[in-house]
């Protein structure tokens, strides 16, 4: 397999890597750089856990090649945090367990970052459009959507 | 109730809350350890063949593959994934091999290979070189029992090891009954093989090292597991370790053994660390899925004022290919049927019949989803036919406080379903709805089903556990549990409960948990135990705890130690809240006490309880049918809960949330589709598990009486969520186009042949 040395702006530190072209960005990220907040569920694109941002905009890290993505600036669930001062999504994803297992968390958050920025008035119906892509088996999603507007309604 | 409490009852958050939202939580799955193999499983492609010959010599000498396992290499063992096994003195019937001589399904492990990488693991597994002699395989219950039929186990006559048994029958002759009378309905009533689902792909760890086996694992039983491992492959149970790191998974899955086996075999074998992952095909094909009810036949009969007579029933499981837990399955759906109403007489049989299907365990509603789908049809039925409001009926005929509970011997502990039917009722609109006519395409209607459940499986199964707390010098202290690990909020729930007794703050708890080597024993989390048994547990080791802590205080404070009282981290004599101490300055003196005194503060407690405390539900659900389409909208789901006293309200509401959310799947579109023994519904674009956009606006109301054997009056809420929307739709479809629908999923299909049989002449 060919490996090419590719560079990847993660969670705002640049990073220089030694990557084999048919390597997926998720294998990237959880291999070589070591976060565990990328969960992937499915590996084909089916439940949404493996998001990432690339640029800001939500990608499924597991159907995505990392060599796609080199030069880009890559978000994962670790770079949502400033220090010790939580992402308000964070703040109130704890405040309205909006998560059991947390195996879609880090997913769900990535993507409701971007809803926010895009639209930071949003109606439950607009939440629930922006996440339909991402799965949860335990909350039944109910305390997510409450978690979502709460942090929208606490930022305007 | 006693209102006075400081922690118990408030909406505080998850312990594990924090490294989830930060990315820092580990699962199996994102485990790393230094020299880790990749682990991965040859797998039967046949449903039935007898495994010839597994040669591995050419996968061996691959560059790269440090370990090839096949049936040579295990000792050769009698075993099940079902490790609650060991709850029964006689067990339940263990019928696998690792690696057997014969593949009983599509995916059945052959051989497993450890390589450095997964490409060279891959490789290795098509270099294996397999004989199989296929042998004509059997795939539904009809026909696995007709003669001549292939068969499954050799020990098993007809392929049917738990032939038609009667299970905690009482009362008179029920045919007798059912001649009395007034209105009678039956039927016949199938389910679909759900998939528990949860979003982390089955993976386990296993490192073999100085003689000890540590391994990491998703159950939820961990030390039942360790004892299965243990015997498995000849070791102590002191010498395997038993990690549960956060589970993404769970809902029954955790109840039985999925890739561990493997992962030790491989792991003992190339003296390195080895992962297995399952992908998430292989991990809907072969880790195995709800107990399988395949067939519900129900016949109820009541007096024309409603009095239940009679229930007959019989629940049939599709084993698959190993008995797992389709036989404990059927028993728990028939059980579960009893506390409901009062029925004079009740007769009831389970059968389970091997299939070549993949086996199956246990999601959450183990058996009572089946049982309230023919059960909460049925009393529809008959209460139309008498003229009977359902809310009616069940408000006159529920079972209550002293009456029989599931098992002989035990009695019902509390019961607040007058409470539950009342309150959905109102919030629902029940009955200024039900008057509402029924004309045009989309036609809505009102269903309403009730359930009670029960808080552990005693005293049918052992429900052991134990709770530790040991004190640090500043007053707080560490916990030591060990419930199952998936996200439930067990954790903080535990942490509420000691944090009120010990007069501390709930961030002053320290869990310790997912171990063996650290915490007690513990049976796990199964059968909604986890916070009636092990809050038990807690709540004895923290009184213990107190009255340590009370003691040492008396002589400081010069008191007795009966007049004192604990509260905000302050030890105080009752009529004289100023004379007090610091509860840091008692845990310090109790751990530096130069006068020869020391003794630090650590409690435990085992609790092995006997009652049954069941909590109580009614669901209601509003649907529009699509008379041209076919297709059900849930418009409204309202769950009401008597669980005794809400711990923590925000994780009581989380668990039936989420159950509501497996319910609607369930009864409406969740449909594992098997054909000649191969999952076709292998991934979540063909088995759909319900997305934001599919569910309707649902609602938890809760009702808290306390129930007197609880810790501080909880009862169970783990699995209640997802048992009545099934019933309750099927009823709310039949209010609104009057068609029963009595096979699951209840999908457009079904309903269109309904409404067209029903206009047929």
């Amino acid at each position: 397999m060919r490996r090419i040395v590719c560079t990847f702006v993660v969670n705002g530190v640049t990073r220089e890597l030694l990557v084999e072209t048919n390597a997926l960005l998720s294998e990237v990220l959880q291999d070589d750089l070591g976060l565990k907040g990328v969960h992937v569920g499915c590996g084909t694109g089916d439940c949404g856990a493996c998001t990432v941002l690339v640029d800001g905009l939500p990608v499924l890290s597991c159907s995505t090649l990392a060599v796609t993505v080199r030069g880009k600036e890559i978000t994962t669930v670790e770079g949502m945090a400033n220090g010790t001062k939580l992402h308000p999504l964070q703040e109130s994803f704890i405040e309205h367990g909006a998560l059991q297992c947390g195996y879609c968390t880090p997913g769900m958050l990535l993507a409701s970052k971007r809803l926010l920025e895009i639209n930071p008035s949003p109606s439950r119906q607009d939440i629930k459009d922006a996440l339909a892509g991402h799965l949860c088996r335990c909350t039944g999603y109910n305390k997510i959507v409450d978690a979502v507007m709460a942090a929208a309604e606490g930022e305007e | 109730m006693d209102d006075d409490l400081r922690v118990v009852g408030k909406r505080v958050a998850a312990v594990d809350a924090y490294q989830k939202v930060t990315g820092t939580a580990e699962y199996c799955t994102n485990i790393s350890l230094p020299g880790m193999l990749v682990g991965k499983v040859l797998r039967s492609p046949h449903a039935h063949a007898r495994v010839v010959k597994v040669d591995g010599s050419k996968a061996e000498v691959l560059s790269g593959v440090k370990a090839i396992v096949t049936h040579q290499d295990v000792p050769r063992k009698v075993f099940t994934y079902n490790v609650m096994t060991y709850q029964l003195p006689q067990g339940e019937l263990q019928d696998m091999h690792l690696f057997d001589h014969k593949a009983r399904y599509i995916g059945d492990p052959v051989a497993a290979v450890a390589a450095v990488n997964e490409e060279i693991a891959n490789e290795a597994l098509r270099l294996i070189d397999v004989e199989y002699e296929p042998l004509p395989a059997v795939f539904t219950v009809d026909e696995a029992v007709k003669p001549g039929a292939p068969v499954v186990h050799d020990f098993a006559e007809n392929n049917t090891p738990v032939p038609p048994t009667p299970v905690f029958c009482y009362g008179q002759d029920v045919e007798e009954l059912f001649k009395e009378a007034d209105a009678i309905a039956e039927g016949t009533f199938s389910t679909s093989k759900q998939i528990q689902a949860g979003l982390e792909p089955a993976c386990s760890v296993a490192h073999f090292h100085d003689g000890r086996l540590t391994v990491w694992s998703q159950i939820q039983l961990p030390h039942m597991a360790r004892k299965m491992l243990a015997y498995l492959f000849d070791l102590p149970e002191s010498k395997v370790r038993l990690i549960q790191p956060f589970a993404g998974t769970g809902f029954g899955a955790g109840t039985d053994l999925c890739c561990e086996p493997y992962a030790c075999a491989l792991a003992i074998k190339a003296g390195a660390p080895v992962k297995v992952l399952y992908s998430r095909s292989e991990d809907f094909a072969n880790r195995i899925t709800r107990e399988h009810i395949c067939k519900i036949e129900m016949k109820i009969g009541v007096r024309k004022d409603g009095a239940p007579l009679a229930l007959k029933a019989k629940y049939t499981g599709d084993a698959g290919a190993y008995m797992c837990k389709a036989a404990s399955g059927c028993g728990v759906a028939l059980a579960s049927n009893i506390t409901e109403y009062k029925f004079e007489s009740m007769y009831q049989e389970i059968e389970a019949i091997y299939t070549n299907h993949v086996a199956c365990g246990a999601m959450r509603g183990f058996g009572g989803v089946q049982s309230s789908f023919a059960r909460e049809s049925l009393i529809d039925e008959v209460c139309e036919k008498i003229g009977m409001d359902p809310i009616e009926f069940r408000l006159k005929y529920h079972r209550n406080v002293g009456e029989l509970g599931w098992f002989p011997t035990t009695q019902i502990s509390s019961c607040g379903l007058d409470e539950c039917l009342r309150a959905g009722a109102e919030t629902i609109g029940w009955y200024e709805k039900k008057a509402l006519p029924k004309n045009g395409v989309r036609r809505r209607g009102l269903g309403v089903a009730c359930m009670a459940w029960l808080s552990g499986a005693q005293p049918m199964l052992l429900e052991h556990s134990n709770a530790i707390l040991k004190f640090n010098e500043d007053g707080g202290c560490s916990l030591f549990v060990s419930p199952g690990n998936m996200g439930q909020g067990i954790l903080g729930t535990l942490a509420q409960i000691a944090a009120e007794v010990l007069g501390l703050e709930y961030r002053d708890i320290n869990l310790i948990y997912g171990d063996t080597d650290l915490t007690g024993f513990d049976i796990g989390t199964h059968a909604s135990r986890g916070l009636y048994c092990i809050g038990r547990a807690v709540k004895k080791a923290a009184e213990d705890a107190r009255a340590q802590i009370l003691e040492r205080a008396s002589a400081i404070l010069d008191a007795p130690a009966d007049q004192l009282d604990i509260k905000d981290r302050k030890v105080f004599v009752k009529n004289e809240p100023e004379r007090s101490a610091l509860l840091s300055q008692i845990s310090n003196a109790c751990i530096y006490d130069y006068q020869k005194g020391c003794r630090q503060i650590v409690a435990h407690a085992t609790v092995d309880p006997a009652e049954f405390a069941p909590p109580w539900q009614a669901g209601f659900a509003e649907v529009e049918v699509d008379t041209q389409t076919g297709v059900v909208e849930v418009i409204r789901w309202i769950t009401v809960h008597d669980v005794g006293r809400a711990i923590n309200p925000q994780v009581v509401e989380g668990q039936l949330e989420g159950g509501t959310a497996q319910g609607i799947g369930f009864a409406l579109y969740e449909d594992t589709q098997i054909i000649h023994g191969k999952l076709l519904t292998d991934g979540f674009d063909k088995y759909r598990i319900p997305s934001m956009l599919d569910l309707p606006e649902h609602e938890t109301v809760l009702v808290e009486q306390g129930d007197p054997t609880g810790p501080f009056g909880a009862k169970s809420v783990g699995e209640s969520g997802l048992f009545l929307q099934v019933p309750a739709i099927a009823n709310a479809i039949y209010d609104a186009v009057g068609v029963r629908i009595r096979d699951l999923p209840m999908s457009p299909e079904r309903i269109l042949k309904a409404l067209k049989e029903k206009t047929a002449p």
